[in-house]
């Protein structure tokens, strides 16, 4: 699923003979929707946007294929403009991805995991006893219907054959499930067992076998790690740990085979063949350098693509030219690309601004009670408020603020954080505008404050009388906003609902504002504080486990 | 100041600033609402013109509600006017021409002191006009103490909103450090005989101590007013957006089947909150 407008709005008939009703999903090599055909048929129609003639000929194979388990590719066709459609099959089902993410977060229960296992293992083996490989198994690519198990985007599936085996392809795939070859040029039929493995172990257990905060590490892991197989019931280990060897050759070598593994392993029988040959140690030419060229890809393109590979070969082959791996860089996390819509947005950002008003008047009460404003019966309760309502004007617009960006990918970094310098400055000058109208002074400055450090800028005072002026107020809380990442505070998929670290890391910026801007120290750091625990608190937040879920619920509501 | 009621009903004698000041507020908010809904409606690849104004259409609801705000902090604003920075003031002339006392040589001059921790304050007589009794005369000098420190209270913190300080306030505190009250022979005119007049003559601390006390009750009438304004205002804009989520939530959850219903009932909802903020404003 992928940000980002759909060329052709419901509706509109690009390609005679059928009409849209709606985008389903947009990725790096294309467009799909859902259409209806003049005779009144559902299809899914491919829009080719890149790669066209590599995607053409890989689909062009698949064309006359016939299987339960495989979504059909009914034509290819070109419209008056010369765009490439494919017309597939329309399959209404939910995927596999929603359905864990749904209904089994924890893992599945054995019996409904076999009957995933045994459509997908009818399905690729079909595919793979005509010589293609799928190259992209995953959850979200498997779909049931009718109680059947649908493949789905088999257009990246590419023939194999020796001179095409490794050659200069491109697939675009989930780095959870890719096998540890791949990044060798290998694209045997192995690397679908090891997907499928994978996808058995999360089904298991809720959770891929090689997680990892970055694509440098899964990658990482794929290739060096053992999975930790401790979390599947005891017998299928040996199941898994077959289907998920590192080396292709020492790996379960079909799907079926690993199927009846699975079966026998159920049922309590011996294995037909040895499940647990003894493993090699990874080679340093199948480990070492992958290993390195991917993470210093990573790093060096910190986009959301990341190209990986170059020339190499093993003994005793030809040199093989490495085909480009696109990963997307954070799937998950704040920011990650998303279909949100406007309404949802709206909710969001209101429920954490109602959430915000509990928090701040919860904080400011806590600190009234233990005596943080001072225990003046005049002055104590005003001091409260004014910090309390600036505390919650500067939530609200740090929650607005982010909410409108959220979802936009790294394009809007910059966007992002000159529209929280401007909402700061506005919060600033409230504040200010507050602590003048309520008569509240805020607490002396620190001895250390006073000297050799900036009280003005131009004819600008930022300090007079001890106090912080307008142009001290909006100075702090301008810079507050602009420097600190609030979407990391704010965004639904950030990694915790509270993270002690950030706030330590706010409290820490505003302790030096305060000292560069002469801003009073204790108000600073209150101020800091007190935003970021009210913003993390009050802003909505998904689960890790809830996230694929809620990914593609958008995707459909923006389609 | 007149309630919203009023104002929407003609009765009230609001000023054509504050008017002007809500509908100019009002139509950019309106504005500004459209633009961002059409913009968004257009990022999203629906540009004809009947999309984008039916997509514009379910946020036009928060307009008025807005508005209702508007009107109501407009209300409010002439009371919420920020302190003005301290300048010199002039201070107020003591009109009492200072008795010399035998013996109290303090009721003459003011004394520059330092207190135990280094800071300075001043100690300044002040005295009453001629009066029958010893009562009143005593009520007046501290009427003038108390004038006296209101003054160095504004000078101090800066001016804001309308503010008294009693002598009767003063009476018993320490910062009237030294008190005297004298009888002097007045004659109204040659014809009339000479009687017995009083004075009194105080002396005021003007310290720290004493202008954080005066500031207490400072705080304590224009703050307490305002406390309770900015907090209606403040009130009135957490119903704004507690009602904004729960439309937003029951229109999703309905998937816009009831979306006029829902437009109908929060701005019933918030216009009844307006003009009960309102009332309490005005009265």
């Amino acid at each position: 699923m992928s940000s980002g407008k759909f060329t052709f709005a419901p509706e509109s008939t690009p390609l005679a003979g059928f009409t849209i009703k709606r985008g389903i999903q947009r990725g790096g090599f294309g467009e799909v929707y859902y259409a209806i055909s003049d005779g009144g048929k559902e299809v899914a129609l491919k829009l080719l946007h890149s790669h066209v003639e590599i995607e053409r000929r890989g689909t062009e194979q698949c064309l006359n294929l016939k299987h339960p388990n495989l979504v059909s590719i009914i034509d290819i066709k070109e419209d008056d403009d010369g765009d490439t459609w494919v017309v597939m099959e329309y399959v209404s089902g939910q995927t596999l991805d929603q359905v864990l993410s749904e209904n089994y977060p924890n893992g599945m229960p054995v019996d409904e995991v076999r009957s995933w296992l045994d459509g997908l293992a009818s399905g690729v083996d079909y595919l793979h006893d005509r010589g293609i490989v799928h190259r992209d198994l995953k959850p979200q690519n498997l779909y049931r219907e009718s109680g059947y198990v649908k493949i789905g985007d088999i257009g990246l599936s590419k023939i194999i054959t020796p001179s095409q085996r490794g050659a200069q392809t491109e697939s675009i795939g989930t780095i959870h499930y890719m096998a540890p070859e791949i990044s060798r040029g290998e694209y045997g039929p192995e690397i679908d067992v090891y997907s499928s493995a994978t996808i058995v172990y999360e089904l298991l257990t809720g959770h891929v076998p090689f997680e990892g905060e970055t694509a440098a590490e899964i990658i990482n892991r794929h290739l060096t790690d053992q999975p930790d197989l401790s979390p599947l019931p005891r017998n299928l280990r040996p199941v898994l740990d077959h289907a998920l060897a590192k080396d292709p050759a020492a790996r379960t070598q079909s799907l079926g085979a690993f199927l009846t593994e699975f079966d026998d392993a159920l049922a309590g029988r011996t294995p037909h063949s040895p499940i647990n040959p003894p493993q090699p140690q990874p080679t340093p030419e199948a480990t070492s350098v992958p290993v390195a060229q991917a993470t210093e890809a990573v790093l060096q393109a910190p986009g959301s693509v990341v190209v990986v590979g170059s020339s190499h070969s093993r003994p005793g082959q030809a040199p093989i030219r490495r085909p480009r791996v696109f990963f997307p860089e954070d799937h998950h996390g704040p920011l990650a690309p998303r279909n949100i819509s406007f309404s949802q947005r709206a909710l969001e950002a209101t429920a954490g601004m109602a959430a915000a008003i509990l928090f701040t008047g919860l904080l400011a009460s806590a600190g009234h009670l233990t005596g943080m404003f001072g225990d003046s019966q005049q002055s104590a309760p005003l001091t409260a408020v004014a910090f309390g309502l600036t505390t919650l004007l500067g939530a609200w617009a740090l929650l607005v603020g982010t909410k409108a960006w959220e979802g936009t990918g790294r394009e809007s970094l910059s966007i992002r954080r000159l529209s929280l310098l401007l909402l700061g400055g506005g919060v600033g000058a409230a504040g200010w505008w507050l602590h003048q109208v309520l008569l509240v002074n805020l607490p002396p400055l620190a001895e250390s404050q006073t000297a050799g450090l900036v009280d003005s800028i131009g004819s600008l005072e930022l300090v007079r009388n001890q106090q912080p002026t307008l142009a001290g107020y909006v100075m702090f809380f301008a810079l507050l906003f602009g420097i600190r990442r609030w979407w990391w505070h704010t965004d639904g998929f950030r990694p915790k609902r509270l993270r002690v670290l950030s706030l330590l890391l706010t409290v820490t910026v505003s302790w030096i504002l305060g000292l560069v801007l002469q801003f009073p120290l204790a108000a600073a750091t209150g101020w800091g504080l007190g935003i970021a625990i009210v913003v993390q608190l009050s802003a909505p937040w998904v689960a890790p486990a809830h996230r694929r879920a809620r990914l593609q619920q958008e995707g459909a509501r923006h389609a | 100041m007149p309630s919203l009621l009023g104002i929407a009903t003609g009765l009230g004698a609001a000023g054509s600033v504050e008017h002007v000041a809500t509908w100019v507020i009002s139509l950019l908010v309106l504005a500004a609402a459209i633009a961002i809904r059409v913009a968004w409606a257009g990022r999203r690849g629906n540009s004809d013109l009947r999309t984008l104004l039916r997509a514009t259409v379910p946020a036009a609801w928060f307009v008025p509600a807005v508005a209702i705000v508007i009107a109501v902090a407009t209300q409010a604003s002439p009371s919420l006017g920020p302190r003005q920075a301290p300048t010199i003031l002039s201070q107020p002339n003591s009109p009492n021409a200072l008795p010399s006392i035998t013996g109290h040589s303090w009721t003459s001059q003011s004394l520059v002191e330092q207190d135990d921790s280094g800071r300075t304050l001043v100690l300044t007589p002040i005295a009453s006009k001629p009066h029958a009794t010893a009562k009143e005369a005593r009520q007046e000098a501290l009427q003038l103490a108390a004038m006296r420190l209101k003054y160095e209270v504004e000078r101090v913190y800066g001016h804001a909103g309308d503010w008294e300080l009693s002598g009767d306030s003063l009476d018993q505190q320490k910062f009237i450090t030294n008190e005297i009250t004298t009888t002097r022979p007045y004659k109204l005119s040659s014809l009339a005989p000479s009687s017995e007049m009083y004075h009194c003559v105080v002396r005021l601390e003007v310290s720290d101590a004493s202008r954080n006390w005066a500031s207490g009750y400072w705080k304590q009438s224009v703050g307490a007013g305002r406390l309770k304004t900015i907090g209606t205002i403040t009130g009135l804009l957490c119903l704004l957006i507690v009602t904004a989520h729960l439309y937003l939530r029951l229109d999703i959850a309905s998937h816009g089947t009831h979306r006029g219903k829902l437009q109908l009932a929060a701005v019933a909802a918030v216009a009844a909150a307006g003009l009960v903020a309102s009332t309490l404003l005005s009265a």
